[in-house]
């Protein structure tokens, strides 16, 4: 199937189930795949700087935080409408992603992690202390989306515009994938002495990555601001990172379908751990820590990998 | 050149007629190879002046060697592991793709992308390699993994050539192929090779001038005929035989 | 108190905390230097053994010297256990060194995770705990200053520990294997030594000293599962030290101790939590290798 016909199929079966779940599923579902689908925005963009290139940023909550305060104040703040606050609040974070990346991208592996995680907690930080603009700890309730004079109040109005959004970014993504910069993040990751012999500009290459993913980040946090009616800054921490870090990895990295793969399973545990009967939602963590360690002991290229892996040998 | 306190090189002068084949060979840690990485720009050399078709060199940067006309082989397998044989000579090929923004559709991108790959096709299949386009370059034999390396420096169609010791692991019939290949590079695409190699029976037959290094110094220079008996060559390598077929 | 007395209060309180982040750097640095790994898990290391310091202490009630020599041994086994079970397996693989590399530390993110879910199901640590203090007694007046007992033990048994290492790792056959397989492993085996039960043991040797760390912490802090966030100070004190140079580790801890109470008395008591972030930003920024390594911290290309 080619790319166009893909990026179509794709977009169609979202927008459709976006219309119609809504009507037909309880409530607390479609928070759950609300939930979901953003947790797939920001999943893509983590795996884009750390799957396809290579590059060890642990800064990705810091431009979801972003995205979500800058869009939630652009709109409470100024008025500015949902259709123009995301995107820009999303290019402020890919903006200061640049800024990060720039020096960033020179360091070691090591460095590169620590400095990167030591920025996103300087966010984290700032998100909580500077309490006149993000009303700090005691979080910030937010005014209900507007998006064409409809105001989107609830879960079920929210979904149809949050799949949207995410067939435009599965699009976008599918672009990427099979252009050249897409090419060069993989080759980055690989081989960097190799890619500057083909001609690949490395550095820029890893800051267009971690810019982007910033971006993703950063829309992702403005999908937050339309079914979610308040932040906390605690909300924002290395749990989540580790959270989606652990989605990209058991899924299955550098692919859409892995990395989907893992945003649902490791997504819905938490509700079949409530299930349960005697509520085991308690070794959460645990069992998320043990996943992710077999995975990456078993399988590193996650469940995704274990499908390819069948294909290549027939 | 310099490494902190160790000189790699030390006045050196090096001249690569076009159209021809340069061997440079010398002991182990000699210095060829980071000749090689100067001129193509992964080491900057504290002093000297480096010139390609009467521009510097040295105002270039590694990533930009390629677009110049010079393309270059590793000394050990440095290939995209995870990508696949077609995708690893592809990525040195869409120079022309850059212009067009990755996250929209083009059409005209699509045609520089198909392009591309044509331009990848032809090289695979000239070196054999067509058979394993979609196999990850990690996968393949040690052979193969040289060949593919050989392949995506080809590709770009270099005006030089740097091959850092191609021969290195091969065995004879490869080594035939190789001797024939590069011959054939330079009669018909006035190809400019500079060779880095140990096996001497490559050297002798193909090789139009030598370059002898020694200590990061040139000891010798000529033809191989004249190189080959020249007392102080063979003293540096200790006695080293040289076999000529 | 008058300023002077209260930095030098303020100085003096920074060793003592500058120790144990040296130590817990120490414990990075150890097993960075060795095996290349980057452990995530520090900071759970240390949480792990408060912890289990906590459970010797209420249920067999022995006294404190008993406990820091006794939970040592169970981090110990810990940290082999991990070694020779996880990254051994991961390294097994055939895979290019960096997707290796990349693994080893989701790795140590991954056991963060389970160290602390398994604090967090055992029962009774959903209350906030405390450890009693390593050394009742009342504190030493100096003029102005007020010493507390307990942090003379906490540096006087963080400075055991250093010297042990310094010991270890200078003067003994196993000190000398260890450096060994840290500076080449391919050579190290070469020469006989058995490489993976070598980095098993600095593995455990890297848990081992966290586990002190956590337990002279854990009566000066409350006790909470995520105790383990403090390992960016010893990331920081890691950095200011090249991540390579043990020395460095000492150094960089005692020095970030006591910048972090110059910002509490300077700037302001919230800016404390966001100092090592910031140290660490900025240490990377002028002098990416530390101010002890000599190594580089851009890569070659």
């Amino acid at each position: 199937m080619s790319l166009g016909r893909q990026q179509l199929l794709i977009g169609v079966i979202l927008v459709a189930l976006g219309i119609v779940l809504p009507a037909c599923v309880p409530e607390y579902f479609i928070y759950l795949l609300n939930l979901l689908m953003m947790y797939l925005i920001l999943a893509i963009g983590l795996d884009i700087v750390m799957g396809w290139s290579g590059q060890f940023a642990f800064a990705h909550i810091a431009f979801y935080g972003i995205g979500i305060y800058g869009t939630a104040l652009l709109h409470m703040r100024l008025g500015v409408p949902f259709i123009l606050g995301m995107p820009l609040a999303a290019l402020l974070a890919a903006l200061i992603g640049y800024l990060i990346a720039v020096p960033a991208t020179k360091l070691r592996t090591v460095y590169l992690a620590l400095s990167t995680f030591a920025f996103a907690q300087c966010a984290a930080w700032v998100f909580r202390t500077w309490e006149s603009l993000t009303k700090g700890p005691d979080g910030l309730r937010m005014t209900p989306t507007n998006l064409f004079g409809f105001e989107v109040v609830n879960d079920r109005q929210a979904m149809p515009v949050i799949a949207v959004i995410l067939a435009l970014v599965i699009a976008a993504t599918l672009n990427l994938l099979h252009s050249k910069l897409g090419r060069d993040f993989f080759a980055v990751r690989d081989n960097e002495n190799v890619a500057l012999a083909s001609g690949v500009d490395v550095k820029a290459t890893k800051v267009w990555a971690l810019t982007i993913s910033a971006f993703y980040a950063g829309v992702a946090g403005g999908v937050y601001t339309l079914f979610q009616s308040y932040i906390n800054p605690d909300n924002i921490d290395v749990t989540l990172l580790v959270l989606i870090l652990s989605m990209v990895v058991v899924g299955g990295s550098g692919s859409l379908g892995g990395v989907s793969i893992g945003v649902v399973v490791l997504g819905v545990l938490p509700e079949l751990l409530r299930a349960a009967p005697k509520s085991l939602l308690i070794w959460q963590e645990f069992v998320y820590g043990l996943i992710l360690l077999l995975a990456i002991i078993y399988s590193p290229k996650g469940i995704w990998g274990l499908f390819t892996r069948r294909r290549e040998k027939t | 050149m310099r490494f902190g306190g160790l000189v790699a090189l030390n006045g050196l002068d090096l001249d690569i007629q076009a159209g021809s084949i340069h061997a440079l060979i010398g002991p182990n840690g000699a210095g060829k190879s980071t000749l090689l990485n100067c001129l193509s720009r992964f080491f900057t050399p504290q002093e000297g002046t480096l010139h390609f078709k009467g521009d510097s060199l040295l105002n270039l940067k590694a990533h930009e060697v390629v677009k110049a006309g010079i393309s270059r082989t590793f000394q050990n397998i440095e290939q995209f592991a995870q990508l696949s044989v077609f995708e690893n000579v592809l990525v040195g090929l869409c120079s022309k793709e850059t212009r067009y923004n990755p996250f929209l559709p083009s059409r005209v991108r699509a045609e520089a992308q198909a392009q591309s790959a044509e331009q990848a096709k032809e090289i695979l299949q000239e070196l054999d390699l067509w058979a394993f386009k979609d196999q990850p370059a990690g996968s393949l034999d040690f052979g193969r993994q040289k060949m593919l390396d050989f392949a995506r420096a080809l590709a770009s169609r270099p005006q030089l050539l740097l091959l850092d010791e191609p021969a290195a692991g091969l065995r004879n019939r490869e080594i035939e192929f190789l001797d024939l290949f590069l011959r054939r590079l330079v009669k018909e695409q006035g190809m400019s090779i500079l060779l880095i190699e140990h096996v001497m029976q490559l050297v002798m037959a193909i090789a139009d001038e030598i370059t002898v290094l020694n200590f990061g110094e040139k000891i010798a220079h000529g033809l191989p005929r004249e190189v080959q008996s020249n007392p102080i060559v063979i003293e540096a390598y200790l006695g080293k035989e040289v076999e000529h077929a | 108190m008058g300023l002077f007395n209260l930095i030098l209060q303020g100085i003096i309180s920074g060793v003592v905390t500058g120790c144990v982040y040296a130590l817990v750097a120490l414990s990075l640095v150890i097993v960075y230097k060795a095996t290349d790994v980057v452990n995530f898990a520090g900071g759970e290391l240390v949480m792990i053994g408060a912890y289990i310091g906590l459970l010797l202490l209420m249920w067999l009630d022995w006294p404190y010297v008993v406990i820091f020599l006794i939970t040592p041994v169970f981090t110990y086994a810990l940290g082999v256990l991990f070694s020779r079970f996880a990254l051994e397996k991961i390294n097994r693989k055939k895979t290019t060194s960096s997707t290796v590399l990349v693994s080893f530390v989701i790795a140590t993110i991954a056991l963060s995770d389970m160290l602390k879910g398994i604090v967090r199901v055992i029962p009774f640590t959903e209350e906030v705990r405390r450890l009693p203090p390593l050394f009742s007694g009342p504190p030493l007046f100096l003029g102005d200053l007020v010493i507390q007992p307990q942090d003379i033990v906490i540096v006087v048994v963080a400075s055991l520990v250093m010297l042990m290492l310094w010991v270890l790792f200078g003067y003994t056959m196993v000190g000398k294997a260890l450096r060994a397989t840290s500076q080449n492993e391919r050579a190290a085996s070469l020469i006989g030594i058995p490489v993976k039960s070598v980095k098993s043991a600095i593995w455990g040797l890297s848990a081992m000293v966290a586990s002190i760390a956590g337990l002279l912490l854990a009566p000066k802090l409350l006790m909470t599962p995520d105790m383990g966030n403090m390992v960016m100070l010893a990331f920081a004190a890691a950095i200011i030290g090249g991540f390579s140079s043990l020395p460095g580790c000492v150094v960089g801890g005692i020095l970030l101790g006591i910048v972090q109470n110059m910002v509490g008395i300077f700037i302001s008591p919230q800016a404390i939590a966001v100092t090592p972030f910031f140290v660490i930003m900025l240490v990377l920024l002028i002098r990416p290798q530390g101010f002890f390594d000599k190594t580089l911290a851009y890569k070659k290309v």
